[in-house]
């Protein structure tokens, strides 16, 4: 039955979920009181694990670079398949290419560090899930170089960073 | 049951819960998930991603209920939780704290229409807003919280919360003329 | 009680003014400059909102509310071309924030450029280029060539149902079309992109993870391009004519009405594709995956 309204906050506040989630929602309480009934060990464990903002800011840009994968050094790939060079290798890559995108990597690192935070992990976590995508690619085409899908995804991918890095590089840029 | 009823209730199940009746907070947990998923499904516009949501704000709810303050609205509270729990599922973990607050006393704002709109065409109508008027709009406007808390939820500043309603406003607007897509 | 009023279309909508819980600092803007008929207007804001309205004036008219620290609202006009920005204070680390309400001329084209300001746009027929860092998009676009682009907010655009050339990039957020036509590029990387189009002549679309949803009807040699990694593409193109495919997945599936004749690419190694040559069509639709699933159906 389609009610018809004459306020918002008439709309119903209540929507029951499609399933019971309170057996989920169960198992975890019992594996927290579980937790807290071991001994103090656990708990000094546990205490390790809290985040210490300090050094977390410390370690922000190096935590921003692993997160998008970065690195200034030559990547070091899984070995090739008998001794074929993998297919995006620093070896097969055109230098152009490499210089041009470790460029690109430093400015997009003083970018995001000059992000707010969520901001930041947002945009880093799309950053890495493309870095993470060419490395899938990359090593399917370890296994099977002569793949022309993986070949052209391979490239494409490459373009897509490219492209994504150069507007996170960019954006903003007319700000005031 | 009477409002002040229910917080009785809600009290006495709390002080249960937090000496780790399990029982006590399955209570409190049928009690309010209809609520709480209302919210995280209207934010999210997704049920799956709504049901995780609801489930990981009930578990940090009883996590946190050391923290809890019993003078403050239960409900209030668990719905701060499944607020941060969307946005951390949005964009990562939020700085944004769980704090307690008394209720407010302000009387709540209503959003009405002269001719009455079918509850399907305004449900799909809020849920085609962009996110930041649309979390707006679904706690202020379907929810009741004033600007300051539903400001405060979502780890925004007032006058960007007001904005966003604003926007919400005029964007329901415009779609209910035309008829969402 | 705060009572905020909707009329519906055939009267007049009203809405009372929101009570706010406005800072005593707070000011406002209520500007109008001349303007060209088919001007172009530049508007760049860093923090809050950014709503352009077309209108049938010769005017350009800024209204809104600027926050404590925002320095002022600069409005200049040389020739056809108007500029609205958003000063802040030099050196200052505070964000600004400025609600602004900017009407413009119909057929004026817009270049909008914000921070995390969010930017609608309704009621303009020029071209529109719009960007932002993590601000949302909303638009309805009818302007050739126009182009919404941003790095983690969300674009939720509306076609007129006319063929134009059309770009929408987005690197973490989503992507929704409606009412589109003509050529389109869409690109996202983790985001979802929802595509619902009229007639497509051209489409040329990616995403790394998200899922890729493409609904339209192919013109006689209409194109679609289509790629993702991860992600799943759907594709619902009716084709008249009748339509050829280019479709592979590395590891994926591909299933939907079209595919009855999914082959596998090798006798021993993964990859599936779907060919399908129909000589009396020049539609083509090419799809490629890694691992993402591709569904295909003409109905």
């Amino acid at each position: 039955m389609n009610r018809r309204l004459t306020r918002v906050d008439e709309l119903k506040r209540d929507i029951p979920p499609g399933r019971d989630l309170w057996p989920a929602i169960s198992a975890a309480i019992e594996a927290d009181k579980a937790a807290a009934a071991t001994p103090p060990v656990a708990a000094r464990r546990r205490a390790a694990w809290l985040p210490v903002a300090g050094m977390a800011a410390a370690v922000g840009l190096v935590a921003i670079g692993v997160l998008i994968g970065l690195s200034f050094a030559p990547q070091v790939d899984t070995p090739p398949v008998a001794n074929t060079p993998t297919y995006g290798s620093p070896e097969m890559m055109p230098a152009a290419y490499r210089n041009q995108r470790d460029a690109l990597l430093i400015e997009v690192q003083a970018k995001l560090s000059s992000m707010p935070e969520v901001e930041r992990k947002k945009v880093a976590s799309s950053l890495a899930t493309l870095r993470r995508s060419i490395d899938e690619i990359e090593a399917a085409l370890g296994r099977d170089p002569a793949n022309a899908l993986l070949q052209e995804l391979f490239v494409s991918s490459c373009q897509e960073e490219m492209r994504a890095l150069t507007a996170v590089r960019d954006s903003g840029s007319q700000e005031t | 049951m009477k409002a002040d009823k229910v917080v009785e209730f809600d009290v006495a199940l709390v002080e249960r819960a937090r000496r780790g009746d399990a029982k006590a907070f399955e209570r409190l947990y049928r009690d309010h998930v209809g609520r709480v998923h209302g919210l995280c499904l209207r934010m999210t516009r997704n049920p799956d991603l709504a049901a995780d949501c609801v489930q990981d704000a009930f578990i940090k709810a009883w996590k946190a209920l050391p923290k809890f303050e019993a003078r403050a609205s239960f409900s209030t509270w668990l719905h701060r939780i499944a607020v941060n729990t969307v946005l951390e599922k949005r964009r990562g973990p939020s700085n944004a704290e769980i704090a307690v607050e008394d209720p407010t006393a302000h009387e709540e704002p209503t959003m009405t229409f002269d001719t009455p709109v079918e509850e399907e065409e305004l449900e799909a109508a809020i849920e085609s807003l962009p996110q930041g008027a649309r979390d707006a709009l679904v706690l202020c406007g379907v929810y009741g919280y004033e600007q300051s808390e539903a400001a405060s939820m979502l780890g925004i500043a007032v006058g960007t919360c007001k904005a966003q309603l604003h926007r919400a406003r005029g964007l329901l607007r415009d779609r209910l003329e035309r008829g969402v897509r | 009680m705060r009572v905020f009023v909707i009329r519906p279309v055939t009267a007049l909508w009203v809405l009372a003014a929101l009570p706010g819980a406005a800072s005593c600092s707070e000011d406002s803007i209520d500007r109008t400059v001349a303007a060209q008929a088919q001007g172009e207007v530049q508007i760049s804001n860093v923090s809050g909102t950014i709503d352009v309205r077309g209108w049938d004036r010769n005017e350009i008219k800024v209204t809104g509310d600027i926050g404590e620290d925002v320095e002022r609202v600069d409005i200049e006009t040389n020739g056809g071309r108007t500029v609205i920005k958003v000063v802040l204070p030099r050196g200052s680390s505070r964000d600004g924030e400025a609600t602004l309400e900017i009407q413009v001329p119909r057929m004026s084209s817009i270049e909008v450029s914000a921070v995390s300001a969010d930017v609608s746009s309704r009621g303009v027929l020029g071209t529109q280029r719009i960007k932002t860092v993590s601000g949302e998009i909303t638009a309805d676009v009818a302007g050739d060539n126009s182009e919404l682009r941003s790095v983690s907010g969300d674009i939720t655009a509306r076609g007129a149902g006319k063929p134009i050339a059309l770009r929408l990039s987005s690197v973490s957020g989503n992507i929704d079309l409606a009412n589109g036509a003509g050529k389109l590029d869409a690109v996202t990387v983790s985001g979802d992109a929802r595509l619902q189009m009229g007639e497509v002549t051209e489409v040329r679309g990616r995403s790394t993870s998200g899922t890729f949803d493409l609904r339209g009807k192919l013109a006689h040699s209409g194109r679609v391009d289509v790629e993702a990694v991860s992600g799943d593409i759907r594709l619902r193109l009716a084709a008249p004519e009748g339509l050829s495919t280019e479709i592979e997945s590395f590891s994926g599936d591909i299933h939907g009405c079209l595919a009855t004749s999914v082959e596998r690419v090798s006798k021993y190694g993964p990859g599936v594709r779907l060919t399908i040559r129909t000589v009396e069509s020049g539609a083509l639709v090419r799809a490629k995956t890694l691992s993402g699933d591709i569904d295909i159906c003409d109905k």
